[in-house]
């Protein structure tokens, strides 16, 4: 048996060992990478396609139909939307379900410092949500112009706004999975951490201009803000410009993280009392 | 080793614990005894460094315990059966432990293999037995190589092959150096297998004595543990009930 009192680990050391036990934690078959990346790759590319499929369908008909072409700044609107959202959702999911119930006592032991099994969270999640996306987006930029001239002919992986979407959007990607953790830590029941942040990306943030003096709100919506700051085609002017507006998302995401798992640190204790 | 100092711990309205002092020694099977909700639990949970106690200093190994923090070294523990994610596996929930605490996955096979759940180690948890949970929770615990190891209610579910592995175990521990605290409220067990006792109620020690001190009489004659925590809680029953009537 080890004898003797050694060093308590540093706030680096049980960063990185929190990173290596959720690789551990979510390998193999599971939730993860059976369900969660698989969709998170195939629901954009079954829609992508699809609508390319359909829309080359009509451009080479001679019928009543007339389909415009699509440039590159609108070819990727379904990778940013549900690659994005699925593993920021993923994200939200695991944070929640190990700070609660019968795992909290066990976390907050293995963890003692709540930021590491957070912020190793955002890095695990965001980084798989990163490389799926800009795979995706590799994969779409090159595969729709060859498969479909007469509408995605324009397409151009290496035009400003193919090469604009291979870097902003990997990072928009990897900041989503911040928001998703936070959500994770101050909403710890798991399906409501989803259900709310599914409910502000897809309707708070798009119906908000309805209310008096909306479109002023509007334009600090976070997430239309990194979506506009990719460089995709949207009704909405990124608020700060593109790259302003991408910092913009991006601290929004660091902020929240740091204030919910503040408040997960230091905030009251929702479950005080022992069993015997 | 576990040494506590002028430990309390409130919540609103209400003193959880008060623990002016308390070591519980190295080489030893200190039983922690109690009703339920006295307190028993909570403590652990303070020794482990998942909850701050409003004042006082915990040293587990003689390193102060700073919740929030760091894990304790050398501290191994299993407070609750249910820890797990009963979609993992045996060896995917001890892995996952050992990788947090930056121990080696090697390690995670040797305990399978000592709490004989090797052979299955790959089926879910969700489909094991308490008994089979108790000796993953166990496992665990032992993952560290701990110095010092606190154990709640682990004979719970323990068929009676289990038990006697137990506290074969225990014993063996003990034997090495290890500071094992563990609760329970099976008597006979403790009487058999404690070399020391410390007895709760609502958050205060009653009793912290060697076993053997408490097996006898105040004229010598022997008595059985349930006595003597009868007449210890009892006692400490009587006195609040006296205290109450004065006030």
């Amino acid at each position: 048996m080890t004898v003797g009192a050694a060093r308590p680990d540093s706030g680096g050391t049980q960063l990185r060992r929190a990173l290596a036990a959720e690789v551990t934690r979510t390998g193999g078959r599971g939730f993860l990478w059976l369900v969660a990346v698989p969709l998170a790759v195939v629901l954009p590319l079954v829609i992508t396609f699809g609508i390319a499929v359909v829309a080359e369908r009509f451009a080479d008909s001679s019928g009543t139909f007339r389909v415009t072409s699509v440039d590159t700044d609108n070819a990727v609107y379904w990778v940013i939307t549900f690659t994005t959202s699925i593993m920021m959702v993923t994200a939200a999911y695991a944070h929640a379900a190990q700070t609660r119930g019968d795992l909290r006592d066990l976390g907050a032991f293995l963890f003692p410092r709540a930021w590491t099994s957070a912020l190793a969270r955002w890095i695990f999640y965001g980084a798989i949500a990163a490389i799926v996306s800009l795979l995706l987006l590799v994969l779409v930029l090159v595969s729709l112009p060859a498969l479909f001239p007469a509408v995605y002919g324009g397409v151009d992986i290496g035009d400003a706004a193919g090469v604009r979407f291979l870097w902003t959007v990997p990072i928009y990607a990897f900041a989503a999975c911040g928001v998703g953790v936070a959500a994770g830590a101050a909403i710890r029941t798991p399906s409501a951490a989803v259900a709310a942040l599914l409910f502000w990306v897809y309707v708070v943030e798009n119906s908000i201009n309805l209310l008096p003096n909306g479109y002023t709100l509007q334009a600090y919506a976070p997430f239309l803000n990194g979506v506009a700051a990719t460089g995709q085609q949207m009704a909405f002017l990124p608020r700060f410009g593109p790259d302003g507006s991408l910092l913009y998302f991006c601290g929004a995401a660091a902020g929240l993280f740091a204030l919910s798992v503040l408040a997960g640190t230091f905030g009251p204790r929702r479950r005080r009392e022992g069993r015997g | 080793m576990i040494d506590i100092r002028d430990l309390t711990l409130r919540y609103p309205g209400v003193t959880v614990l008060e623990v002016p002092e308390l070591s519980v020694a190295a080489g030893s099977v200190t039983y922690l005894l109690g009703s339920n909700g006295t307190g028993k639990t909570t403590l652990l949970r303070c020794i482990c460094g998942i909850i701050a106690p409003a004042t006082g200093t915990v040293h587990v190994n003689g390193a102060p315990v700073r919740a929030g923090h760091s894990t304790p070294p050398g501290l191994g523990m299993h407070l609750d059966h249910r820890a797990f994610d009963p979609r993992h596996t045996a060896r995917r929930h001890l892995r996952w432990i050992a990788r947090a605490r930056g121990i080696a996955p090697a390690r995670v096979e040797e305990l399978l293999r000592l709490v004989d759940l090797h052979e299955v180690a790959d089926r879910r948890l969700g489909g094991y037995s308490l008994g089979m949970l108790q000796r993953v929770g166990i496992a665990a615990a032992l993952l560290p190589e701990p110095t010092t190891l606190l154990l709640d209610e682990p004979l719970n579910g323990l068929d009676i092959a289990g038990i006697r592995w137990m506290r074969a175990l225990l014993r063996r521990l003990a034997d090495e150096g290890v500071c094992v605290l563990i609760t329970s409220h099976l008597l006979d067990e403790a009487e058999r297998n404690a070399d020391h006792v410390v007895i709760i109620g609502e958050g205060r020690v009653l009793a912290d004595r060697p076993l053997i001190e408490l097996l006898s009489e105040e004229d010598g004659s022997p008595r059985r543990l349930e006595d003597a925590y009868l007449s210890v809680t009892g006692a400490a029953t009587a006195t609040r009930a006296a205290e109450g009537a004065t006030r």
